[in-house]
């Protein structure tokens, strides 16, 4: 079973909130697969999933240093495929030891990667909404991989604190 | 004298081994330590006090005995890329040698198939097999412990007439019997022998392959030397290692 989810937020600073309530429900091993294109948001739920998880630090994005630490409630590994070419590159950061360590990763630009992702991981792809500050925030998880149930609790959190997109988020899509 | 680094796991060591006209060689100096943050910051400091310790230097090395893995990713980097800085610079030779024949050289000679553990992290384990004989039967692998219990068992019973319980049991060693030890002992029960690990030992028989292969002039190709990783990746398309360099 694949859950899907989708949120429509008006601001960036909605799109934070998101985060938030991703970061405040995130274990360790929690693989967070950022997809969008520039401006969609990305960094921006980033910061939220950051904040959730109650790093200190304003986040940016490690464009040029590919990917950065930060120690909040647990350790957040942010990484920033943008800049690579070939997931050969992305496989020489060490990112698998990374995903099988002591904290939370944050992958954006995943899909210049995907091979690379463990399938019980959650994707979350940002697109432009109707309006000028309008996003739509995509969740995927395959209920198969992720059998420890491991992001339920995260996607209740959320159903209970944002309203869905119904149209685009059919309450629990069978099959692929 | 031999420097030996190992740095497959986060049990990392380094020693300097035998002296110059000992024959069988001897432990002078060794350092195991735990890392907890990383080799990166962890190595250089500890060779560089082992080769205080002992008032000598690189250039009375005689060469550099690393540890190929299995075993973390960037660990094993850090350890072979300071290896390979420190042979080039000193002119040295290097020897690799893979981390489960480490763990299980001391218990070849025992009359026991041996198998060797390593942890390899999501729930699976990194594993080598060798004969009572001593000879490798199979290449590292990386698989469930279930796996391996079915194959720790599964041999004996296709030739269950000449059931022998002592021909059944087989040696288990390495680090990785720290995490999977008890599984294997709960399956296996008395077929199975498990030994307590210790960094120390397999730095010791890294000491040891390493010196052996040195006088055999057995040494490694610095080039083309490459730590074994526990998983590869299923990445269409071949790594582009020889990339053109970019015109200017």
């Amino acid at each position: 079973m694949t859950h899907k989810l989708r949120i429509n937020t008006s601001s960036p600073d909605e799109t934070q909130k998101v985060g938030e309530v991703i970061g405040r429900n995130a274990r360790t091993g929690d693989i967070f697969l950022l997809t969008g294109t520039l401006g969609a948001g990305k960094t921006c739920l980033s910061q939220g999933i950051a904040r959730g998880l109650e790093v200190p630090e304003n986040l940016r994005s490690p464009t040029f240093v590919l990917m950065t630490r930060h120690q909040g409630r647990l350790v957040l590994h942010h990484v920033d495929l943008y800049r690579i070419n070939d997931p050969w590159e992305a496989w020489d950061l060490g990112l698998d030891e990374l995903m099988m360590g002591d904290g939370v990763c944050v992958v954006e630009w995943a899909d210049k990667a995907a091979e690379l992702f463990p399938s019980d991981a959650c994707w979350i792809d940002l697109d432009y909404g109707a309006g000028q500050n309008c996003r739509s925030i995509s969740m995927e998880i395959d209920g198969e991989a992720a059998k420890d149930g491991r992001y339920e609790p995260l996607l209740r959190h959320l159903k209970s604190a944002f309203v869905l997109d119904d149209a685009k988020s059919p309450a629990d899509e069978q099959g692929g | 004298m031999l420097l030996a680094v190992d740095t497959s796991t986060r049990y990392a060591g380094v020693a300097l081994y035998g002296a110059a006209g000992s024959e069988t060689g001897r432990m002078i100096a060794s350092s195991c330590w735990y890392s907890s943050v990383n080799h990166t910051s962890e190595l250089m400091p500890a060779v560089s006090r082992i080769l205080e310790s002992q008032s000598t230097g690189l250039d009375e090395i005689t060469g550099i005995a690393v540890a190929l893995g299995p075993g973390g990713f960037s660990a094993l980097r850090v350890g072979l890329s300071v290896v390979k800085g420190l042979a080039v610079t000193a002119g040295k030779p290097v020897i690799g040698v893979g981390t489960l024949e480490l763990e299980a050289h001391p218990y070849l000679n025992a009359g026991l198939p041996v198998c060797a553990l390593l942890d390899a992290g999501r729930n699976e384990v990194a594993s080598a097999s060798f004969g009572s004989d001593g000879q490798r039967i199979r290449k590292d692998t990386v698989s469930t412990p279930e796996e391996l219990i079915e194959e720790l068992t599964g041999a004996p019973s296709k030739d269950a007439e000449s059931f022998n319980p002592e021909e059944l049991k087989t040696l288990i060693c390495g680090e990785g019997v720290i995490n999977w030890g008890e599984f294997i002992r709960d399956h296996l029960k008395s077929r199975a022998m498990v030994i307590e690990s210790s960094s120390a030992s397999r730095l010791w028989s890294l000491c040891r392959m390493g010196s052996g292969r040195l006088a055999e002039g057995d040494v490694s190709d610095l080039a083309t030397l490459q730590p074994t990783y526990l998983r590869m990746p299923n990445i269409g398309g071949p790594k582009r290692r020889d990339r053109a360099p970019q015109q200017r």
